[in-house]
């Protein structure tokens, strides 16, 4: 008995000393096949609880149900003109830049996906997403990625992580691992958004860094991505800014962001998806 | 007759006797009964038929909060073209009108600890033979700084305020020339260049406008600097009074580049 303990324990110790020596490239390759191998589990949990929503309590009589349609179909018009404005000005947008000859004019598609998982223990860190490298046929010259701009209507959401056949890891911008750059609304000083990767006073936050010391930075102000990263397009909200004092470590100040919508409530996001 | 048979007899009877009650009933109150069963099916008919309303209408809510969720993002996203959309209309206006050849770029990247020391342009020699070292990078605002070093697709460009970077100038209303450098280090929020080498007698405003002479043979002369800010005194110069030394304030916002010229030479 006291030989097949220490067999077992034996296989356990060469099995974590031999994760633990793989390069990162090997980590990432093992934890997409991990993603692959669980994914129906998701995929199995995700339908059972869309049937548990289903039963949507302001849906239950006609009456009801006409007065949501109709309020959506309001504010459909209302989008669609928008869009319609919008188009027009990106028609614009890439005939200007035709003439300026500017080299490869960005196309982007949005890949709408549905949130399936999270990590309950640290939901501030990563959600899980149906969508993987499966989805490559719906893309004509894109190709589906680790590190592409996650976001929804109300700002920016995350990158995604890990990617398996049909589905993806988003890393949420109150990770640390998740980085990029962004602009102060009215100053205009540009930083570092970083995810503070723990939950401080219950709340996970994010972090501004390499904004100086003499910036006069209000509380309140918005926070906006400026595109320079190569990641994020420039405009899109991270968030506001809710504390800034100077660091005691460096020439720089400390701001918390606080994200500009409840990363807790996720359910439909869209990623970005640029043309090769 | 035996006392299991009498049993099942009663059994049967019993089981049969409704059905019979009700064929019996059909048969005497035929009209009153198909009046029944006609209402009967047409309110059946009814809820089935708003049910299955509710359930289109559930469906079609559903379909149209996503819709909606989608075109909000894709507003999101587009938003962002009207500026760009202006500036754009600004910079074709300026290379339509201008006697040089100018190449457009746009900024891909700074450094955070140096951003006013140089940035990272989109533009490199595989895109165009022509780009070297020491090239204008102008806006249609003004002076922009130089090009530094040249790789395949992108090309660093030193910033006007970059104390590496120096520029032949001239002010606008006494015509004299001088050198303008980059201050280097950064006290204020917008960092500043000098104008050094003005003869000690010439008389100077703040506010004066300074532009390009030309004489350096890098820049062409006539593009905008940046306007005098301050007037330092002679005692306090670094060049024992021999010279005038001023302080400029950028033409541009250096912190705000996002599509630069790059002057590849005349047209």
């Amino acid at each position: 008995m006291r030989f097949k303990n220490f067999l077992i324990f034996a296989v356990i110790a060469i099995f974590i000393g031999y994760c633990l020596t793989r390069s990162s490239e090997e980590h990432l390759r093992f934890r997409s096949l991990m993603l692959q191998t669980l994914s129906p589990v998701f995929f199995a949990v995700d339908r059972l609880i869309a049937l548990s929503e289903n039963v949507d309590v302001s849906l239950q009589t006609p009456a009801s149900a006409q007065a949501a349609f109709d309020k959506l179909i309001d504010e459909n018009q209302i989008l669609s003109t928008e869009r319609e404005k919008m188009l027009l000005m990106a028609k614009e947008n890439l005939d200007l830049r035709k003439k300026l000859s500017f080299r490869g004019a960005p196309q982007f598609h949005l890949l709408g996906c549905h949130v399936i998982g999270r990590d309950p223990a640290s939901w501030w860190n990563s959600v899980y997403v149906n969508r993987g490298t499966q989805d490559h046929h719906s893309l004509e010259k894109a190709i589906f990625r680790q590190g592409l701009p996650v976001i929804s209507p109300y700002g920016v959401v995350g990158i995604t992580g890990v990617v398996s056949e049909k589905m993806s890891e988003v890393i949420l911008i109150l990770n640390e691992n998740c980085q990029f750059a962004a602009q102060l609304e009215e100053c205009r000083e540009q930083g570092i958004i970083q995810g503070e990767g723990s939950v401080r006073e219950g709340t996970p936050q994010t972090r501004m860094r390499y904004i100086p010391k003499e910036t006069p930075v209000k509380i309140g102000e918005n926070i906006f991505t400026n595109g320079l990263d190569g990641i994020f397009p420039p405009g899109l909200l991270v968030g506001k800014v809710i504390d800034a004092r100077p660091s005691i470590k460096d020439s720089y100040l400390e701001i918390t962001v606080e994200p500009a919508f409840n990363l807790t409530q996720l359910t439909e996001l869209f990623i970005i998806v640029d043309e090769l | 007759m035996r006392r299991g048979q009498a049993s099942s007899i009663q059994v049967f009877l019993m089981v049969i006797s409704p059905f019979a009650a009700l064929v019996l009933g059909y048969y005497l109150h035929w009209a009153y009964v198909k009046t029944i069963g006609d209402r009967t099916t047409t309110l059946i008919s009814n809820v089935d038929n708003e049910l299955e309303t509710l359930k289109t209408l559930q469906r079609e809510v559903i379909r149209l909060r996503r819709e909606n969720t989608r075109i909000a993002t894709e507003n999101i996203y587009y938003r962002n073209l009207t500026g760009e959309n202006a500036r754009l209309e600004e910079m074709l206006n300026f290379k339509n009108a201008s006697p040089y050849k100018l190449q457009a770029c746009k900024v891909i990247g700074r450094k955070q600890e140096s951003w006013w020391s140089s940035l990272q342009v989109n533009i490199g020699w595989e895109d165009d033979i022509g780009m070297t070292k020491d090239l204008p990078v102008v806006s249609p605002r003004g002076v922009v700084g130089k090009t530094g070093e040249v790789y395949a697709k992108t090309t660093e460009v030193i910033l006007m305020v970059n104390p590496n970077c120096k520029i032949a100038a001239t002010l606008e209303t006494t015509r004299e020339h001088g050198i303008v450098i980059g201050g280097g280090s950064r006290t204020k929020s917008q960092p500043q260049s000098k104008m050094t080498y003005i003869p000690r007698g010439v008389e100077l405003g703040i506010g004066e406008r300074v532009f390009t002479s030309g004489a350096g043979g890098v820049f062409p002369p006539g593009l905008f600097l940046g306007t005098v800010a301050l007037i330092k005194p002679l005692a306090s110069q670094s060049n024992f009074g021999l010279y005038q030394e001023l302080w400029i304030d950028p033409a541009i916002d250096l912190t705000q580049l996002e599509e630069l010229f790059i002057v590849m030479g005349a047209k």
